[in-house]
């Protein structure tokens, strides 16, 4: 049955992370072109207020949260909005403001960012409340939580949400009509960070100077993380010393399947290792354990990225900082509004996860492939299931990824006949519209002009 | 490597609408301004100032050591939304844009131009939220002001703003597909504040059932008027075109009205004649004036639903917001 047409939506978005506030922008075009009004505001400002109201003005929080409670309310009142939708959990105000809201029917947490660090980190929501006040609002019957990845959505349901669904992620319509001509055919391109943030291990550079495989880097990683255990993994080894067996084994398991949820590994590795597995579990740390698991694949961008740098392949853009350590010299950010041009600009692209997220099918996959691109890719079943391999380049390796490399560079024409394949897939299936018609329960009607 | 890289084609100019969710104007026009702008290739993203006031006043009220760091807060947060986003331009309604003297006019240099488009009526104050001398930011050479009328272009003046064009306000192209039937001819409609120079009129015509009033109740029950609540933004269009006829001022709601297919029944004065001829809208001079001219229209609604198909053809073919834009950012 379809769910009611919003008549309003107000999509809440933080603007101190603007990579994943720019979907706000795409998710209010989408609306908007089926005549919802939508509504784009930035919770960013609530963050704002709870860092003004810290130390000696801390006791007049109250009223920064009734400031921001008002300014929701009043928009909600004035534009009739029926519907939240938010970049993970930024609707979550102040206690209440909007699942208690009469006139909110519904709530949409789009997950970018990991389930885990949301329900650990003390400023989420902007206005810190106690572990059951959250735990009543992400499992309100109002709230659907919607993830791109199976890992996201498996460490939601151990935190008992169970209202979730399985939503991709998408490329906005505008990326279709981009028809900047092609005019770097002899260097791919990769725009974006190394992934996890903090300086790379000295032998992880050694590795990859060695030209080292994707395999040998996981397995440097699975060791590192045994061998330097950091504070809570030590406390945990002492008193419980098979949680390092655990560790062991699922680190492994993450070497061998690389794209295999962390928290499924941590979970059959528990079956192994009960006593281990029950500790953490009462010590709510499972998904802490599964995120030292997921770091096995830390190198895997990087790696990536400086294959073809090494062979002088590819153009790097944004984080020059960060690609630093890694003998990558980047050149500065591109903004928003630059992104389709330099997609664009050349007819391959790389494309690798970040590790952390667990989650392989991201933004760039759609959005390169809505400019009409060809992006490589690891060939994971998230990727697989979005793209096939005459739309774009799929590989485990990094052999394979020269390979993929080589033959784009030796052949620009059949790349970017790759590249038109999955435009037209991504126009297709892969649109910020089809996931909103998917999410209203009714068929997006395309073709409707604006 | 880095020599024999081309560099990429400009893309569309993006342009960041800022609005002040305290103005419910604001809330409702600066969508309408993005969805304008995209029509008329740009591209176009909304953002709010509210909670940034609050904190600002809060802060200068704690001393000048919380305000300078929240003041440093926020601009962080909105140059970063500049940089990351590529933001060329800035259109604000009224000067909700102004904030910091660090932000858009002096520190962003990537944004060329800014634009206030004041619509309340109201003049500046003298202290922009961090304590800045106003008129310093607001004469920036990046700022062009558009008055929608000479009055309000006099006041703007006045309170020492240069770069003043004339900008008239306009009405959404959405509003044009309304098509709700018109189901009230025996009265005419004012939707406003009981603040308005019209009150007094609107307050007589409802006493006389010929006016149904909607607008804030509470200040409106002062007058002793019975008025209905204001509907949500989305559902204007509908209670434009439930009447034959609309008594207003001079403002947004003119061109929005005519947009919708009804008749507005307003003040006499240029701005008027400029925009729409006689058989699109009533004019009248003087509260006797648009007295008599709602008792026409209720003698002749169909003579009203008339005029305003004509004043809806006019609208579409001049007074919406991408006619607007289109001069503003020429």
């Amino acid at each position: 049955m379809n769910a009611p047409i919003p008549r309003g939506v107000l999509i809440l978005s933080n603007d101190f992370l603007t990579p994943f506030a720019k979907t706000s922008d795409y998710l209010a075009e989408a609306f908007e072109r089926r005549q919802i009004p939508a509504y784009v505001r930035d919770n960013a400002d609530a963050r704002l207020l709870t860092y003004l109201f810290s130390e000696e003005m801390e006791p007049d929080t109250p009223r920064a949260q009734q400031a921001a409670a008002d300014a929701l309310r009043d928009l909600i009142a004035w534009t009739g909005i029926d519907t939240v939708l938010s970049l993970d959990l930024n609707w979550f105000v102040t206690p209440g403001l909007l699942v208690d809201d009469a006139a909110i029917r519904a709530i949409h947490s789009f997950w970018f960012d990991d389930f885990r660090s949301w329900s650990t980190s003390p400023f989420n929501p902007c206005f810190p409340v106690s572990g059951d006040v959250f735990q009543q609002h992400v499992k309100h019957p109002k709230v659907t939580h919607h993830f791109y990845g199976d890992c996201q959505a498996q460490e939601a349901r151990l935190l008992g949400v169970t209202r979730q669904r399985l939503t991709r992620l998408a490329a906005p319509r505008s990326l279709l009509h981009n028809d900047e001509p092609c005019v770097n055919t002899d260097r791919l391109a990769f725009i974006g960070n190394p992934g996890f943030r903090g300086p790379p291990h000295e032998g992880a550079v050694k590795l990859m100077e060695a030209d080292a495989e994707l395999d040998e880097l996981r397995a440097f990683c699975r060791d590192a993380i045994l061998l330097h255990p950091d504070v809570h993994a030590v406390k945990w080894y002492e008193e419980e010393p098979t949680v390092k067996n655990l560790l062991a084994v699922a680190a492994e398991a993450r070497r061998r399947f690389p794209y295999q949820p962390a928290l499924e590994i941590v979970r059959m590795a528990g079956t192994h290792y009960p006593r281990a597995f029950e500790y953490l579990n009462e010590k709510g740390a499972i998904l802490d354990l599964a995120f030292l698991v997921k770091l096995v694949n830390r190198y895997d961008r990087p790696a990536f990225v400086r294959r073809l740098w090494k062979r002088g392949w590819i153009d790097v853009y944004s984080a020059e900082e960060e690609w630093k350590p890694y003998g990558v010299e980047a050149r500065p950010y591109v903004s928003f509004r630059d992104l389709p041009a330099h997609y664009r600009m050349y007819a391959a692209h790389l494309n690798a996860p970040n590790a952390i997220r667990d989650a392989t099918a991201n933004e760039k996959l759609f959005e390169v492939s809505a400019c009409g691109r060809m992006s490589i890719n690891l060939d994971s079943p998230d990727v697989r299931s979005c793209y096939g391999p005459d739309e774009i380049a799929l590989v485990d390796s990094l052999a394979a990824l020269e390979a993929a490399a080589e033959k784009a560079l030796r052949d620009p024409d059949a790349a970017l006949a790759q590249g038109e394949r999955a435009r037209a897939r991504t126009a297709r299936e892969h649109l910020w519209d089809h996931r909103i018609g998917a999410l209203l329960g009714a068929d997006a009607d395309l073709n409707r002009k604006p | 490597v880095a020599a024999s890289v081309s560099p990429a084609p400009a893309p569309r100019p993006l342009v960041l609408v800022v609005a002040n969710d305290f103005d419910p104007v604001a809330a409702r026009i600066s969508r309408h301004l993005a969805r304008a702008l995209e029509r008329i290739g740009y591209a176009a993203i909304v953002r709010d100032t509210r909670l940034n006031r609050w904190g600002a006043a809060e802060a200068a009220a704690a001393g000048a050591a919380r305000r300078e760091a929240f003041e440093a807060a926020v601009v962080a947060k909105w140059a970063k939304l500049v940089d990351d986003y590529g933001v060329d331009l800035v259109l604000g309604l009224d000067a909700h844009w102004m904030l910091s003297p660090r932000l858009f006019v002096q520190a962003a240099e990537r944004v060329r131009q800014v634009h206030s488009l004041w619509l309340s009526g109201s003049v500046p104050s003298d202290e922009a939220p961090f304590g800045s001398a106003a008129r310093d930011l607001l004469n920036s050479p990046k700022v062009t002001h558009h008055g929608a009328s000479e009055l309000l272009l006099e006041k703007l003046r006045a309170f020492g703003l240069e770069h003043l064009r004339r900008t008239r306000p306009a009405a959404p192209r959405d509003y044009l597909r309304a098509a709700d039937p018109c189901t009230v001819r025996d009265r005419v409609a004012f939707i406003g504040d009981a603040s308005s120079d019209l009150a007094g009129l609107a307050q007589k015509l409802w006493q006389r059932a010929r006016l149904d009033v909607y607008g804030d109740v509470e200040s409106w029950a002062r007058l002793g008027v019975e008025a209905k609540p204001m509907p949500p933004f989305p559902q204007l269009p509908a209670l434009y075109r439930r009447y034959a006829a609309h008594l207003g001022p001079v403002n947004e709601g003119l061109f929005e009205v005519a947009a919708c297919g009804r008749l507005p029944l307003v003040p006499d004065d240029a701005e008027v004649r400029a925009c729409y001829d006689d058989g699109e809208i009533s004019r009248a001079s003087g509260l006797n004036g648009l007295e008599a001219a709602v008792e026409n229209v209720l003698r002749d609604p169909e003579a009203a639903l008339a005029a305003g198909l004509r004043a809806r053809e006019r609208t579409a073919r001049e007074h919406l917001w991408e006619h607007r834009l289109a001069e503003v950012l020429a």
